[in-house]
């Protein structure tokens, strides 16, 4: 018994050889897009349009960037994105989390009723004209609230975070209100600094919601001067490609720009995205599972 | 959402069941005022499920009315299913359909098994370091834009520059327009979202795994079972009802084809196979200004998702899992 645990069998090993590198392969299949653009963006144009190369580059040109950050509507694009991600990132967390800690309470009444609301929502939904008229109805084209507002919370998130809420030992809560403490305090006090990697995570793939959006600004911004960076990121590509786009968004790029500098937006585009991931990722095991293995 | 379905079930054991309805309504006042405060908490979010929510559910009405914009939902006039009849009198209705069902299946049947066969195998790597590193790498796609993904295909696979076009002109033996062929949008849309969401979708299985008492391993170790069996008879089955609701979520959003990254990819060349429900009522209502006809459309497709999941968590049911709700 002894040596079968310490002996590997020779099937059991040769298939963890494979297995490593099949994963590996995986990772690389993942990974090589990003390699090619990166590359693409660094390279002078003759050898993106010859494809002279495919993950490193072979010469460095690094006027695509010099190019774009004299542009104007890219740098007001990103500013935009940037206010656009943090203020509804914020706005989000507040809402999601605080419904979700009253959604936790057992001694809520009509608590079954309210989650059975919440749950059905994820099964049914009125779909985009109706949400659309909405919307507009309540005055919001063309303002950033459009973008905020109706997508404030998402019930798949506000589940997965009250879960975690519902796994805190209840005797913590119970000594605040001892103490003297009312429902809000504790939620800050008590209830928050718990669930950190939580609210990490959470805090990540609402941002990312935000930053990664584009459908929203298509439906409800007109105003140029307004859009985010997706929005501007998709007139470059059609333009670059031949296709259709909105000129007024990227009027300052005066001609039809060069493939590679298409592939120095995209990098710029998901660089943010690239910032905070390492540091959130470590959460995602904690934040996100803690949720769902009870969810 | 097992475990809020047994606390229901404990509260509702453990609740004054057998107290008069009058003690019980003075005790649900005395409740409401004493949890004032939590109610007041829960307004924000109440609002926004109620308005933007609700309120579009509401808001189908639309489907029913030549709705209007100048006299709004309260002074258009109702028409009934006229929408409806008209829809499914339209060639395009069968159209969508197909182009609907096709990406579908093609999602369920390429993409579906994925993510599980990667987690069993994830979960095989005993190095700690290099499964962390493994799968920082594998999560990282899902946090791209589908308008970086629709831009990076499009230059990859371009006619005239693109990194791959050679080479599957060269597989396919003629020269070959990936994005404007319709052949090659099915293959298109799933292998974009294999290369988006793969990694990510490995995420809950894994998160069931972590769950997996380890002793079975050793005691199956000890009875000899080799590591496929070890697979089969213990990871397997723990990760069972994850996959079983992750398949009735798949079969409710079945007609929900990603709708920004097929907006994403459509051209004039391959409107005739990409175009899918939620592109059509954009189409029709927000291009064209039939709203109505477009909330009809919109409202047939949210039907269906609902009877779609509510059929399949039946199944479910019958067959001895526990389904979602």
């Amino acid at each position: 018994m002894r040596s079968k645990k310490v002996k590997k069998s020779v099937g059991s090993r040769v298939f963890d050889i494979f297995n490593i590198l099949f994963l590996s392969g995986m990772a690389f299949i993942c990974m090589s897009p990003f390699l090619y653009v990166v590359s693409a963006s660094v390279s002078p144009l003759g050898d993106v349009l010859s494809r002279s190369f495919f993950i490193y580059p072979k010469h460095i040109d690094l006027s695509p960037y010099r190019y774009l950050f004299s542009s104007n509507t890219l740098l007001r694009a990103t500013g935009n994105s940037l206010v656009i991600t943090l203020v509804g990132t914020v706005l989000s967390m507040t809402v999601t989390v605080t419904t979700a800690y009253v959604l936790s309470k057992p001694q809520l009444l009509g608590r079954k009723v309210l989650n059975g609301l919440v749950v059905f929502t994820m099964l049914f939904s009125g779909g985009m004209i109706p949400s659309y008229l909405i919307t507009s109805g309540l005055h919001l084209n063309d303002t950033w609230w459009a973008l905020w507002l109706p997508h404030c919370v998402s019930a798949y998130n506000m589940i997965l975070i009250r879960t975690s809420i519902s796994a805190l030992p209840p005797e913590l809560e119970e000594a605040a209100v001892m103490d003297g403490c009312n429902y809000l305090q504790s939620f800050v006090q008590i209830v928050l600094p718990l669930i950190k990697p939580t609210l990490a995570t959470f805090s990540l793939f609402y941002a990312v919601g935000y930053w990664n959006n584009y459908f929203s600004s298509v439906l409800y911004i007109n105003d140029s001067a307004k859009y985010p960076i997706q929005i501007w990121l998709r007139n470059i590509i059609m333009l670059s490609s031949g296709g259709f786009a909105d000129t007024t968004a990227v009027s300052d790029l005066g001609y039809i720009p060069p493939q590679n500098i298409t592939y120095a937006v995209i990098v710029f585009a998901t660089i943010p995205i690239l910032c905070v991931y390492p540091f959130v990722q470590r959460y995602f095991t904690k934040g996100v599972m803690a949720g769902s293995i009870k969810g | 959402m097992d475990v809020s379905r047994v606390e229901e079930k404990r509260i509702r054991g453990s609740g004054s069941a057998k107290t008069t309805r009058k003690a019980g309504k003075a005790k649900a006042l005395e409740r409401l005022k004493r949890d004032k405060l939590l109610y007041i908490m829960l307004i924000p979010g109440f609002l926004y499920f109620l308005i933007f929510k609700y309120g579009p559910m509401l808001g189908l009405i639309t489907a029913f009315q030549d709705y209007n914009p100048i006299s709004g939902w309260f002074g258009s006039e109702f028409v009934g299913f006229k929408h409806f009849n008209r829809f499914f009198a339209d060639p395009k209705f069968f159209q969508l359909f197909r182009n609907t069902l096709i990406l579908a299946f093609c999602n369920i049947i390429f993409y579906f098994p994925l993510p599980i066969i990667l987690a069993l195998l994830i979960n095989e790597v005993k190095n700690g370091k290099y499964k962390n590193v493994i799968q920082s790498v594998l999560y990282l796609p899902h946090f791209v834009s589908w308008v970086v993904v629709a831009g990076i295909c499009m230059t990859m696979f371009s006619a005239e520059s693109g990194a791959l076009t050679g080479a599957v002109s060269r597989l396919f033996g003629r020269e070959v327009r990936v994005l404007s062929e319709p052949a090659f949008f099915p293959a298109l849309i799933t292998g974009q979202i294999i290369w988006k969401e793969c990694g990510w979708g490995t995420i809950i299985f894994l998160a069931a795994l972590t769950g997996v008492d380890t002793q079975l391993y050793e005691a199956a170790r000890v009875d000899g079972a080799n590591r496929w069996r070890q697979t089969w008879h213990i990871t397997l089955p723990a990760i069972k009802p994850t996959i079983i609701t992750m398949l009735i979520l798949r079969m409710g959003s079945f007609l929900n084809t990603g709708f920004e990254q097929i907006f994403l990819m459509l051209n004039s060349m391959n409107r005739e196979v990409g175009e899918v429900f939620d592109t059509y009522v954009y189409q029709t209502a927000m291009t064209n200004g039939r709203i109505s006809y477009g909330s009809a459309v919109g409202m047939f497709k949210s039907v269906i998702c609902l009877l779609l999941v509510m059929f399949s968590n039946k199944i479910a049911e019958k067959a001895g899992e526990e389904g979602i709700y």
